[in-house]
């Protein structure tokens, strides 16, 4: 399979095989670029970060003659530092904060950079059964930004149609696992599960969902607001945003699990239009396979075999080296790096999705116009509360 | 007869008392100016008699205003030797004279704007397109006289002459195509902004009047009278939408201008193929009121420039005064058509007139009119919209301050007028006054008639007091509205941006790219009048295609020369035996 780059982590480029130390400075920033210099007649419109519309705090510059956005640049409102300085088990309960509606994609990237970085492989069923958590959040995650979208189009019925089955999603996982955003539910000795997965009510939101899907897909005004907007077409995108532009970029065909993905029968989804309306497809296609992958995977609540683990916890103490956790979550590719010295985490770097795809929205805004915008943004499927996220 | 020659003789002296001393030259202007005022009122023959008071006014106001102004010495006898020209086209019946008067009128603002040029092709433009006029007009003045034998304005058999000149007065008037050749804005751009003002109010004016007057003085044709209705009302439309997207006050007051003209044109066509003879007086007063109206609010628009630092609208910094933000927006509210000033009454005649035209002709013709109708309800749109940010970013962004209090009551007095001449206007529709008692109206409506029954109606009278009763009322119970201001709230981030007037108006320049040829670049958005465009494409190719065949047919050559003279002989004996 072809090497491809995800994007900047650290002081370092991640790649689909490999992690690279940069040598030459490249534009990752936040900022469309548009040549240098404001034109006579140019103004800085700034949207937020305390403006409604979009769900968090986002702080936009919005360079525009009007309508037309010449640059845009988005800083994350909202910085954070979280301490590596404690406990395995406290710094995972941070991760699984870092993105609440990505916590079980954040704790098994985290996680599986842990065990990359020791050697250890988990049980079959751990895997299966983060590989189900993730799907399910990629359900949940596609179904709100296609309420967003709609919300955005001013459709209120299935706005609030989609956000009750979002609200369902939710309540299938809070049964099953015990907390409907999968906090706590993932430690280093496996995951918790209370109650076995309400498949048949999975299947009737997804079911629903479709029927909804469909019918906004019928919808002229909608398509016209999402057709041509936010063309994304280089190649160093991930997730969704790849997969519309036709590119086979998805971890779960490269990633750590890919083995598992590959053992069940994934199928990619992908479109062919580069823009928000292909995201959205790939997204309706993707909302069907993850249902479908989640129920071939017969999932249950599972722990390490106790030998692992003291084998583990003995080496502990004088163990030095690092490891790479990557996954497919519901906006692209997540990873961490765990670096490990004496027995003790020295280093967290974190490559959340949303930090891509805000490059790629920036990126895509040139030439578009404030109408679009909203709708372009959340096509994208970015969560601030990730971006500006800093281990020390 | 008296007030005309004491007009004319002090107009007359302005120039050379401008010579010698700058302010006399200007005070004699506007003794002049207004004893021609006192003629056009005192002398109310029919509609014409209202262009010398518009004309009397914009002088006037203008030459006062130039007291505080102009530091040129050039400019004084230029600009007063410009009115005098007009003076003698306006007034006198004599078709060489007024010829004459014309011509006296566009040299000097040629000259004015030569000596203020920003590009050395704006002056000879204006001339260029000012001659083509002038050559036009002659023509049919020329064909008029083998018609009647007389050089005076006399009733023609034929439409032929009318028609001719009618073309060279529409290059005056900036209409479409001639709006293309932007001789108009450019030349506006350049001028200073006293002379910018009788070049767009008066110059036109006199074209507007030639026009008029050549009308009324034709059998009325049916197919002409169609195509200058539909002409104007195109030119309306694209005044006002190059207006909308020009960030130039004087370009944008200019392409305005072509507006109005084109307002104005429609009406002449209405009044030309009306169907009855109510509706063509009807539309004859609208003709004389649309050039009151444009003229004093253009004026005053054009002097409120010269009270700008610059002549962008994206950083304007104007004088700080509450007076000529006033005047400003009751100048603006007429441009815009909004009653109860004199361009709302205006505006409504208009489209009035052409929907009883339509309405009366009954016929498939009938499209004409309404469509006409249609596009000048648009461009009234973009109108609006242009006046509205004009004065958002004239009057209320980036304000300097100033304690001059001279200009701004000039325009502030400019303003008033405009707004009393709505209510003014009873006595121009007098034949139309009505009442309606079941509405509790007994008298104060102007009702639009076609026959003897009405079509519709207003009255500007109301609409200015009632509010202000309405306002005065709510005052004097509940007291002076307490105004509570805060601070502006920009997201928590310094406010440090200003909305520009380009940004106000890109969303045409997006929406209706393809007519506008935008183009977006590192340098911004550009926009391109496609008709200028055109014009300069033809031109240059004329110009190549003159060099080449005077370089091989016209180059001295003896061979070349027997040819002519042969071909002449020929020519000329082939029209002899004819």
């Amino acid at each position: 399979m072809k090497t491809r780059l995800i994007g900047e982590m650290g002081g370092y480029l991640l790649y689909s095989d490999h992690l690279e130390e940069i040598k030459t400075t490249k534009n990752t920033s936040n900022t469309s670029q548009e040549g240098s210099g404001r034109p006579v007649g140019s103004l800085i419109f700034q949207y937020g970060p305390a403006t409604g519309g979009l769900i968090e705090s986002v702080g936009m510059n919005i360079e525009t003659f009007g309508e037309y956005i010449r640059t845009i640049s988005v800083e994350p409102y909202k910085m954070r530092t979280i301490s590596i300085s404690r406990s395995i088990e406290d710094l995972l309960l941070s991760v699984e904060r870092v993105n609440g509606n990505f916590a079980a994609s954040h704790v098994t990237a985290f996680l599986t950079a842990l065990e990359n970085a020791y050697g250890v492989t988990p049980p079959r069923d751990v895997i299966l059964g983060r590989v189900a958590q993730i799907e399910l959040e990629r359900i949940r995650n596609h179904l709100l930004v296609t309420q967003r979208l709609t919300e955005h189009a001013g459709f209120s019925v299935p706005s609030a149609n989609l956000l009750y089955l979002v609200e369902e999603v939710n309540r299938v996982i809070g049964r099953a696992f015990g907390h409907r955003y999968f906090y706590g539910v993932n430690t280093l000795r496996g995951f918790r599960m209370d109650w076995q997965l309400d498949l048949p009510t999975l299947k009737n939101i997804v079911d629903e969902f479709q029927e909804v899907y469909r019918g906004i897909l019928d919808n002229r005004v909608f398509i016209d607001r999402l057709q041509g907007n936010g063309l994304v077409s280089i190649d160093d995108s991930i997730g969704p945003a790849a997969r519309a532009a036709g590119l086979m970029y998805d971890a779960r065909l490269d990633g750590d699990l890919a083995e598992v993905y590959g053992e069940i029968g994934f199928n990619i989804s992908r479109a062919d239009s580069s823009d928000a309306f292909g995201r959205l497809l790939v997204r309706g296609q993707e909302v069907s396979e993850s249902l479908r992958l989640i129920g071939k995977l017969n999932i249950r609540a599972q722990e390490y075999e106790a030998g692992w683990l003291d084998a583990w916890e003995k080496d502990i103490k004088g163990f030095t080296g690092g490891g790479l956790g990557r996954v497919e979550s519901p906006s692209g590719d997540l990873a961490y790096y765990v670096g490990i010295h004496k027995g003790t985490i020295s280093k967290v770097l974190l490559l959340p999705p949303s930090k891509v795809n805000l490059r790629l929205f920036c990126s895509s805004m040139t030439g578009n116009v404030f109408t679009d915008l909203p709708f372009n943004w959340e096509s994208f499927g970015i969560w601030m509360s990730e971006v500006g996220v800093e281990f020390v | 007869m008296v007030a005309l020659i004491v007009a004319l003789l002090m107009l007359g002296l302005s120039p050379v008392a401008a010579l010698i001393n700058r302010r006399s030259g200007y005070i004699a202007c506007s003794a002049g100016s207004a004893v021609f005022v006192y003629y056009g009122m005192t002398n109310y023959s029919n509609e014409l008699s209202l262009f010398y008071v518009a004309a009397g006014l914009v002088w006037l106001f203008t030459s006062v205003y130039s007291l505080y102004y102009d530091h040129h010495r050039w400019l004084g006898p230029l600009y007063t030797s410009s009115i005098l020209g007009m003076a003698i086209a306006l007034t006198t019946n004599n078709l060489l004279v007024f010829l004459a008067g014309y011509e006296i009128m566009t040299i000097p603002a040629y000259v004015t704007i030569g000596l203020y040029k920003k590009t050395d092709y704006s002056a000879f433009v204006f001339m260029g397109f000012g001659e083509l006029s002038t050559i036009l007009i002659l023509a049919g003045f020329l064909y008029s006289y083998v018609v009647t034998g007389s050089l005076s304005f006399s009733p023609l058999t034929t439409i032929t002459p009318f028609m001719i000149a009618a073309f060279g007065f529409m290059v005056k008037m900036g209409i479409l195509p001639f709006m293309v050749t932007e001789w108009l804005p450019i030349a506006h751009g350049n001028a200073p902004s006293n002379v910018s003002a009788i070049l767009s109010a008066s110059m036109t004016l006199v074209a507007v009047y030639g026009l008029t007057k050549m009308a009324l003085l034709t059998p009325r044709p049916d197919l002409f009278g169609f195509i200058l209705l539909g002409v104007g009302g195109f030119s309306v439309f694209f005044g006002a939408f190059y207006a909308y997207v020009s960030d130039h006050a004087k370009v944008l007051l200019g392409f305005s201008t072509v507006e109005n003209n084109g307002a104005i044109l429609t009406s002449i066509g209405v009044y030309l193929t009306a169907p009855t003879h109510t509706l063509a007086s009807f539309s004859l007063i609208t003709i004389a009121v649309y050039v009151l109206a444009h003229s004093l609010a253009k004026t005053g628009l054009f002097l409120d420039t010269g009270m700008m630092e610059n002549e962008s609208l994206i950083l304007p910094r104007i004088l700080k005064n509450r007076l000529s933000d006033v005047g400003g927006v009751l100048l603006a509210s007429s441009m815009s058509g909004l009653l109860p000033t004199l361009g709302g009454v205006a505006t409504w005649a208009l489209l009035e007139s052409l929907f009883m035209e339509a309405y009366t002709l009954h016929s498939a013709l009938s499209i004409i009119p309404i469509v006409t109708g249609s596009i000048i309800a648009m461009g009234e749109g973009f109108a609006t919209s242009t006046m509205l940010k004009f004065i958002i970013f004239a009057h209320i962004f980036n304000k300097r301050s100033s304690n001059e209090k001279t200009r701004p009551l000039i325009l502030l007095l400019l303003g008033l007028l405009i707004l009393a001449g709505g209510s003014a206007t009873y006595i121009f529709y007098r034949p139309f006054l009505a009442g309606n008692p079941a509405l509790g109206l007994p008298f104060g409506l102007i009702a639009s008639e076609f026959s003897s029954q009405a079509f519709g109606a207003i009255s500007p009278l109301y609409v200015l007091i009632l509010p202000s009763l309405i306002g005065a009322l709510v005052i004097a119970v509940f007291g002076k509205p307490r105004i509570r201001r805060s601070e502006v709230w920009n997201s928590g981030a310094p406010l440090n941006e200003a909305y520009t007037s380009f940004a106000y108006s890109n969303n045409i320049r997006l929406m209706l790219g393809k007519l506008l040829l935008t183009h977006i670049g590192r340098d911004g958005v550009k926009v391109v009048d496609v008709f200028w465009s055109l014009t300069h494409t033809v031109a240059k190719l004329f110009v190549s295609f003159s060099r080449h065949f005077s370089r091989t047919y016209m180059n001295s050559r003896l061979s070349w020369y027997v040819i002519y003279m042969i071909l002449a002989l020929i020519v000329f004996t082939v029209v002899v035996v004819a």
